[in-house]
């Protein structure tokens, strides 16, 4: 009897590791050592998000990845829970599995988790100056990050090479030189992963989050009260170009507002219709609209924060249409400086550092 | 030669160069500057095979940018040679207070940034601008439409044309069109049937200049008209858009915008040479 409880118990496990195996995130990956008791099953609600989850029923952040972990594990018995199959993208009314702590801490130890690494007090660093590749919309963020930490590491200076991620990506692939790469989504990363092989997979983590937001003239001039109303022909809309994250997300919005029944079907095409220009990145699109070139935009909330917010009238997209963006950020492999650039990595992902991306209107994940 | 800063615009004197020697000092000591201006331009060639130049060349991108490119460089220079010529005939001609000072604000759009004309054509012409926001109460909205990619490559481009038309003009011997005064040619004569013809070279290249600028134009074309496919992405706007999607359609443009620049500029510089040369005799 124990034998055979023994042997369905190591077919389970051999299935689940194969199933894992083959989710796409490598931090998922890794095995898990023991069945899950759920302790709580949790149903998505509008706003939600895994580290938000996590925070909240574990009291941890850095937890959501064991959420995953046991709710995909019950996913295999049970099919009403959901499957996890990407940790950015969940949907409302999932039901999810909450480990208990014991759980919990067992799964996290199975999945490597380097992000606490920012914890521990290190040897001071040699002088180095980094050059740190970063997406347009971390401009404001970013700058103020920087200088705070060459005060905590004298002698490491940070430079910093704003432009679209997906441009960013394209100079690492044609050999720029670099020691970090902060994208605003993960196809960009993965174009410096696979592409570019300038970043070793699995060595990116998520840094902050973000989300979309509709931009209009203060005084509003096509007088957007509603995202209905950016289908409104004569609307000078401006967009992103769609190899820019940002423009990728803007077109997956009205992807899902012509699901949704409040939208017309003819929506999208409308909306598209009033584009009057897609811009190379996110900050060519703020300044345009800031400036009355166009009646309405489409950028991150955190590109609507400090000056020039005032100039600006914002209106939101719900949760279900929105997309909530994560960003990587990692360590150049073939980096010159790379214990000063992993330390700069560390230090983003530091409570600190979060706080100054939470102040620019980012989501962050370690608060 | 000496006191022109436009070479073109000079009448150059009949070839009596002698045919140099491959081994001349001169040919080795200028090898490496051509040969850094050659590689990049063969690099792209090479990574190009025809048969991919013209699998691309059917892409709507493409033929939308290089339509686009024609229409509105031949609009810009239909424009400068309205409006330049006789700013042209002005400076090449006359002597006024300020002609310094105009002089010097043709020389500005060459030697600024073009996102600096970007920029500052926004503030005279966008919908917030200067002029623009008047334009906008009587209904005509420039930003984003082709009007916007002609303003700013005319901004950008014009004053090649003028530059090199005004040492045309102050080239003509003023006698020759004395003499035909004295002959009973009203103004408009003598500057049509004399002045125009010995300037005509110097008009032509300088024209062709204003082309190849405008065709090239980048900066001031995404900042004031933005980038829209076939409305207002021009060749080197789709060039660099296409560099972060799609390689080859950057590279087929690159391509085309090389070979057209090459020909166009070899073509006139042979009507040059033949014009010139009965003159010299």
């Amino acid at each position: 009897m124990r034998r055979t409880v023994q042997f369905i118990f190591n077919y389970l496990l051999i299935a689940t590791i194969l199933f894992l195996a083959l989710l796409p995130i490598p931090v998922l990956a890794s095995p898990a050592r023991q069945t899950v008791n759920c302790v709580e099953e949790y149903t998505v609600q509008a706003d939600d998000w895994l580290s938000k989850i996590a925070d909240k029923l574990l009291g941890d952040v850095f937890a959501f990845p064991a959420i995953v972990l046991a709710t995909n594990q019950k996913h295999i018995t049970d099919s009403t829970f959901a499957k996890v199959a990407d940790s950015d993208l969940i949907e409302i009314g999932w039901k999810l599995c909450i480990p208990g702590p014991d759980d919990a801490q067992a799964l996290l130890t199975a999945t490597s988790t380097t992000v606490r690494a920012s914890e521990t007090t290190v040897a001071p660093l040699e002088p180095a100056d980094l050059t740190v590749f970063a997406a347009a919309s971390l401009t404001d963020a970013f700058s103020q990050i920087g200088p705070a930490f060459s005060a905590e590491h004298p002698g490491v200076t940070v430079s910093f090479n704003f432009a679209g991620s997906q441009q960013l990506a394209q100079q690492l692939g044609q050999g720029a030189p670099s020691d970090v790469f902060a994208s605003a989504n993960n196809r960009q990363m993965d174009v410096a992963v696979l592409d570019a092989h300038r970043v070793i997979s699995g060595t990116q983590q998520t840094f902050v989050r973000n989300r979309l937001v509709v931009i209009y003239p203060a005084d509003n001039p096509a007088g957007i009260t509603q995202l209905q109303n950016l289908a409104k022909p004569g609307v000078k809309l401006i967009l992103a170009a769609q190899a820019v994250p940002v423009g990728q997300y803007s077109f997956d919005f009205l992807n899902k507002a012509i699901t949704d029944s409040a939208f017309s079907p003819t929506y999208m095409d409308d909306v598209l219709k009033n584009v009057v220009s897609y811009e190379e990145n996110v900050r060519a699109v703020l300044t345009k609209v800031a400036l009355g070139e166009g009646d309405a935009g489409i950028v991150y909330t955190s590109d609507v924060t400090g000056e020039g917010a005032d100039q600006l009238g914002r209106l939101e997209i719900p949760d279900h249409l929105n997309t909530i963006a994560s960003y990587p950020i990692a360590v150049i492999s073939d980096s010159s400086h790379s214990t000063q650039a992993q330390a700069f990595v560390d230090y983003i992902l530091s409570p600190a550092a979060q706080a100054v991306l939470a102040d620019y209107g980012f989501i962050p994940v370690n608060y | 030669m000496a006191q022109s800063t436009l070479p073109w615009a000079r009448r150059p004197q009949r070839s009596t160069r002698p045919a140099v020697r491959l081994r001349d000092p001169w040919w080795l000591l200028s090898l490496p500057l051509l040969f850094f201006l050659a590689l990049p331009i063969a690099a792209m060639f090479i990574r190009t095979p025809p048969s991919q130049l013209l699998a691309n060349l059917a892409e709507v991108q493409v033929i939308q940018a290089i339509s686009l490119s024609l229409l509105t460089t031949s609009i810009t220079l239909v424009v400068t040679i309205i409006f330049g010529t006789p700013v042209a005939y002005l400076l090449g001609r006359y002597d006024f207070p300020f002609r310094r000072a105009i002089d010097t604000l043709l020389d500005l759009p060459t030697v600024l940034p073009p996102s600096v004309a970007g920029v500052a054509l926004l503030m005279a012409f966008g919908r917030r601008g200067l002029v623009g926001e008047w334009l906008e109460v009587g209904g005509l909205h420039i930003a984003f439409t082709q009007v916007a990619v002609i303003l700013a490559q005319t901004f950008i481009a014009a004053p090649f044309y003028v530059k090199a038309a005004m040492l045309g003009f102050a080239g003509v011997d003023r006698d020759l069109e004395q003499a035909a005064a004295l002959d009973g040619a009203g103004g408009w004569q003598a500057f049509r049937f004399v002045t125009l013809p010995l300037a005509w070279t110097a008009l032509l290249s300088g024209a062709v200049m204003t082309w190849a600028r405008a065709l090239g134009e980048f900066g001031a074309t995404i900042i004031f008209a933005g980038n829209y496919p076939g409305r207002t992405q021009t060749m080197p706007l789709a060039i660099y858009i296409g560099f972060e999607l799609d390689l080859d359609i950057a590279l087929t443009l690159s391509v085309i915008l090389v070979g057209c620049s090459f020909v166009v500029l070899l073509v006139v510089k042979g009507l040059l040479q033949r014009e010139l040369e009965p003159n010299t005799n």
